[in-house]
């Protein structure tokens, strides 16, 4: 098994709120935080780290690299437990953390930008071109950091956490404002990394993309890990099977007799009007599907004469499966994407 | 050997770092905007002052280049202090909103390097055009008076000045650091200055009055002691009792050891607390 390079056992931090008072100006309550957080990053691994706002991603984020101090638990880098609550520093050489929403803007350059962090590592600067290269930011090393749109931006942030080629990239909401062509880019780039060896953390809301990506995932709700292992895994513990879409040219004017029919009396459907076509959705059966189903569901459409144009099973959403480990409505759970009709 | 080597590149980094820090402050258009007005007013104060045909009112000195260089520190404290705000008011809270503070502190360098690098930099960005006119302004006088001031005197004025920089970046560090966005950055930061500069002359005078202070007379001896000890407790009005102790015509009778002490104070005591913040401060 590939070693732990950083674990968690048992972490708990509540933030401290200001709540100043007349005899107490200084008075501080806590706040929201995590609770009893225990997790391995392992050497190789890319874990998601899932969660609707408030969860406390940004929170365990920075927990690991070092930007917070847990109010109690262990911390082991490489199988050494940290005796001192604050952070090393030969254990920030370790990690890479590309925070959420950097705003890099001024007339500063991404040069200058990774010159100052090189400096600050007290690296050599003579390669700094060649590093912005490898996230596709050479050709505007020298340009200043407003004219850069969004997506080379995020690609700066990436730089700034690949510095020094730390073990472990803690990566909070990476794919903030990159276009297709760059998250396919950026998903290359990770898993590249990941064969080097790295582990990565890895929280977004871009669900999809964070799906095709890792290797397993952490759920987390309201400061707490609710679940984690391979997103398979949890599907089947908790029954969440895709639906099947079928489209049609026309609309299928028999549907309940086709699916009525003899073997598909359990099935949820529905059919709707999408543009100029029409959709079938088909629930799964409790126990999922299988290919014979969905191949006799197929079979019976084309023997009635409504042959479809599309055949082909949704993509379920993480939400989803958040909304299924936490017993909320999906709207409670209050991801950002919804999945459209 | 081993902690020496240590220590050697730990002053190194931090040379390089604060150097990096200048660099950019440099060439902002904050910069820009400051340049200007430091060379007209201490350039063009000290110009004015030594001119002997100048008219000044009855009460104001200028018979010496010291005392030219006093008269010009009021400028001094006008312009470059404002300088020091115009470049530090948003020095940590810039970066803590744009996220750049998270990812410096993640990387292996202590928050008090990083601290003490910001800090040299907001100080001499200002500090090192502050001295240069300064020093063409000791030229400036020449030109007028014939007479350069001594030796003694231009190092007083250079510490000095130094000095009331270096307390003016910590204090506006220090409130960057508690600034939560750009609002409250500049309020603080300008608050701050104001404190000092406008409002200090007011709180001297209220403090007068309910300790039993005769403030309606400046002029009396009781009120110049007593403001003078209260200035202890501002940064303009300590610049100006450094200043004053080379002046021959003016005597408060305080006592050197308490000045020392107050310097030492201004001059520790501030960048040790922004850097204690800083090393806490939550990204």
């Amino acid at each position: 098994m590939a070693e732990a390079l950083l674990e968690l056992n048992g972490i708990n931090f509540h933030h401290k709120i200001a709540s100043p008072k007349l005899l107490k100006p200084f008075n501080k309550i806590e706040g929201l935080g995590i609770k009893n957080i225990s997790l391995n990053l392992i050497s190789g691994n890319i874990i998601g780290l899932v969660g609707p706002n408030g969860a406390g991603k940004t929170t365990l984020m920075k927990l690991l690299a070092g930007l917070l101090i847990p109010d109690n638990g262990d911390v082991i880098f490489n199988g050494k437990k940290l005796e001192n609550i604050g952070r090393p520093n030969w254990t920030k050489k370790m990690i890479g953390m590309m925070p959420e929403n950097v705003h890099w803007y001024g007339s500063s350059t991404p040069f200058k930008v990774i010159e100052r962090l090189f400096t600050i590592r007290n690296m050599k600067n003579n390669n700094i071109e060649k590093f912005l290269d490898f996230v596709g930011l050479g050709i505007k090393a020298h340009d200043p950091l407003d004219s850069l749109s969004q997506g080379m931006h995020q690609r700066l942030s990436l730089a700034c956490a690949l510095i020094g080629s730390p073990d472990i990239l803690l990566l909070d909401e990476p794919m903030n404002g990159l276009d297709p062509v760059a998250r396919e880019a950026f998903a290359g780039v990770l898993k590249n990394l990941a064969k080097q060896g790295k582990a990565i953390l890895i929280s977004s809301h871009q669900l999809a993309e964070l799906e095709r990506m890792v290797d397993s995932v952490i759920l987390m709700h309201e400061g707490e890990i609710i679940e984690e292992g391979k997103l398979e895994e949890i599907r089947n513990k908790y029954g969440i099977h895709n639906d099947l879409i079928l489209k049609f040219k026309n609309e299928v004017e028999n549907l309940n007799e086709i699916l009525s029919n003899n073997k598909f009396n359990n099935l949820n459907y529905e059919q709707y009007e999408e543009g100029d076509t029409f959709t079938i959705k088909i629930k799964p059966p409790k126990s999922g599907w299988d290919i014979e189903t969905k191949q006799e569901i197929l079979e019976c459409f084309v023997s009635n004469k409504n042959t479809p144009f599309d055949f082909r099973s949704q993509k379920i959403e993480l939400v989803e499966i958040l909304s299924a480990v936490t017993g909320l409505d999906v709207e409670k759970v209050g991801m950002s994407l919804r999945r459209k009709k | 050997m081993r902690k020496m080597n240590n220590n050697l590149d730990t002053l190194k980094l931090l040379f390089k770092l604060s150097k990096m820090e200048i660099k950019n402050n440099l060439f902002t258009l904050r910069m820009m905007v400051l340049m200007p007005i430091l060379l007209l007013f201490i350039g063009g104060a000290s110009w004015g002052f030594s001119d002997q045909n100048a008219q000044l009112p009855a009460d104001v000195s200028a018979n010496t280049p010291f005392e030219v260089l006093f008269l010009t520190s009021v400028f001094v404290l006008f312009s470059a202090t404002l300088g020091v705000v115009l470049i530090g008011f948003d020095g940590i809270s810039r970066k803590k909103n744009s996220g750049l503070l998270a990812i410096e502190f993640c990387q292996p360098t202590s928050r008090t390097i990083l601290g003490f690098s910001q800090l040299f930099g907001v100080w001499l960005t200002v500090a090192i055009p502050t001295l240069i006119i300064s020093l063409f302004s000791i030229l400036l006088i020449y030109k007028q008076m014939n007479m350069f001031p001594s030796v003694g005197e231009i190092i007083l004025f250079i510490f000095a000045t130094s000095l009331v920089l270096l307390w003016y970046a910590s204090i506006q560090l220090l409130v960057s650091s508690i600034a939560k966005d750009v609002g409250s950055a500049v309020t603080l930061g300008v608050g701050t200055w104001l404190l000092f500069t406008m409002i200090w002359l007011l709180i001297t005078a209220l403090l007068a009055t309910i300790l039993g202070v005769d403030a309606t007379n400046t002029d009396n001896a009781q009120f110049a002691l007593f403001s003078s000890k209260i200035d202890m407790f501002s940064p303009n009005g300590l610049y100006q009792l450094l200043l004053e102790a080379k002046l021959e015509n003016i005597s408060r009778e305080l006592p050197i050891w308490q000045l020392s002490i107050a310097t030492i104070c201004w001059t520790f005591i501030p960048s040790s607390i922004f850097i204690w913040r800083f090393n806490k401060l939550d990204t």
